[in-house]
């Protein structure tokens, strides 16, 4: 979906606030991370169809707050009325928690899990190969892709082939997309941005990955 | 809880008994009150167990995970073993992964390729698209990496966005930069200051920081 989320070259948001050092995740936000992840709530494509005004006014973890309800009350695995009740038990009482409920065995399986590098397939098969110039493909997918708006149209050089992926879900705990190399391309920021030396910014190179179907012979 | 309820040091922090886990949520005897997005947090953690769909200890240990088994140190010790040992150095370019496991450093949102700041080069590492991050080597991203005007401008005008973090490039140095658009996660090895000839690979590893490992800082000196 082109989405608010696809911000490459926008403007107007103002400076970046270099202050904000924190992950802002100490605390109850890695452990809503944490919560987010285990239940399947989160997911990119969930986070995506946000609508863009609540997006743009959502800290990140309401993003994932509200993406995570919307899919875990959607999919009837929890419901509305238990999180009523929490919140205002928990809003209530500060000295309420959430229930304890513990699975010892699990534990290690999942540590294990989180602390493995997941292997990336090697791409056995792909059109392209390193050296090779190539066009983004122009297009306007519905569903959730990895290809942002910025490179559309443009041409570029591939850097590198990391290997092969499915094509991410189109929805939220959709199934995985066709099985393709996936590239690393480099393009001249002059090809995307025309040449902004005069705005203080030498050319510079944009190195982006994209799968082999979001390209074409230039 | 203990006015120290958010440090690390969570194994001493028994407070509430079994309820250990609990400790990334506040109490009264913590630093502040909950706030209401903290209580919506806490209201769906409590939903998902009472439905038996996901285990306290299991959140426990991701948390824990993300907070603690990974972090920056864990990038900073790569860099100065790749500043002190060259063969280490050219493994961790070609195959960072199996490098970064020498070192016992591996983790989900870990395929790294690791990419060098040199006198002609300095790359920048963003995600436009959300927030991908190292996390076993960097932890969980800082605010200002997940934040609009970096995600909208990095990929734009990188050398505006340095000069915001006070950084100031001449101008024949070429910017590369990374935009996070697959599983591949980039990881800058800056380049290392003069005058650090004499210094041990603990002591490079206490001067490396966060951002100069995303790009948005250069190694000084101590």
């Amino acid at each position: 979906m082109d989405g608010i989320h696809d911000m490459g070259g926008m403007a107007g948001f103002g400076p970046v606030d270099v202050s904000a050092e924190a992950s802002g995740h100490e605390g109850w936000e890695a452990r809503l991370q944490a919560t987010a992840l285990l239940s399947g709530g989160m997911s990119r494509p969930g986070i995506e169809a946000i609508p863009p005004a609540e997006y743009l006014a959502s800290s990140y973890a309401e993003k994932w707050l509200a993406c995570s309800e919307h899919r875990l009350l959607g999919d009837g695995v929890i419901e509305r009325e238990q999180l009523d009740r929490w919140r205002t038990a928990l809003a209530d009482d500060p000295n309420r928690l959430p229930p304890r409920d513990d699975a010892p065995e699990a534990v290690p399986g999942l540590v294990a899990m989180l602390t493995t590098t997941p292997s990336m397939a090697e791409a056995t098969e792909s059109r392209f190969a390193v050296g090779d110039r190539v066009r983004v493909r122009r297009m306007r997918p519905e569903g959730h892709h990895r290809c942002p708006r910025y490179v559309r149209g443009a041409v570029g050089v591939i850097d590198r082939i990391p290997g092969a992926e499915h094509q991410p879900p189109a929805e939220p705990g959709g199934d995985v997309g066709h099985f393709e190399a996936v590239y690393t391309v480099q393009f001249d920021s002059r090809d995307l941005w025309g040449d902004q030396r005069d705005e203080g910014e030498p050319p510079f190179d944009l190195l982006v990955d994209l799968w082999e179907s979001y390209l074409e012979d230039p | 809880m203990s006015d120290h309820g958010h440090d690390h040091d969570h194994d001493h922090d028994h407070d509430h008994g079994d309820e250990h886990g609990h400790r990334h949520y506040d109490t009264p005897g913590s630093r502040r009150a909950r706030s209401a997005l903290e209580v919506r947090a806490m209201a769906l953690e409590a939903a998902l167990v009472e439905k038996g769909v996901v285990k306290t200890d299991a959140i426990d240990a991701f948390t824990d995970a993300l907070e603690h088994r990974f972090g920056p140190h864990h990038g900073a010790r790569v860099v100065a073993r790749a500043w002190t040992d060259p063969d280490f150095k050219q493994r961790l370019l070609d195959d960072a992964n199996a490098a970064c496991a020498e070192l016992g450093v591996a983790g989900v949102e870990g395929n790294i390729r690791v990419v060098e700041n040199t006198d002609d080069v300095h790359n920048l590492v963003v995600c436009t698209l959300c927030s991908c991050y190292p996390w076993p080597l960097l932890g969980l991203p800082p605010i200002w990496y997940k934040s609009f005007p970096y995600r909208a401008r990095a990929v734009a005008e990188p050398r505006s966005v340095l000069s915001e973090f006070g950084v100031e490039l001449d101008d024949d140095v070429r910017i590369k930069v990374w935009d996070s658009s697959s599983e591949v996660r980039y990881f800058v090895l800056p380049a290392r200051p003069d005058g650090t000839d004499e210094l041990s690979e603990d002591e490079l590893a206490a001067i490396i920081d966060r951002n100069s490992m995303i790009g948005t800082a250069l190694v000084a000196a101590p």
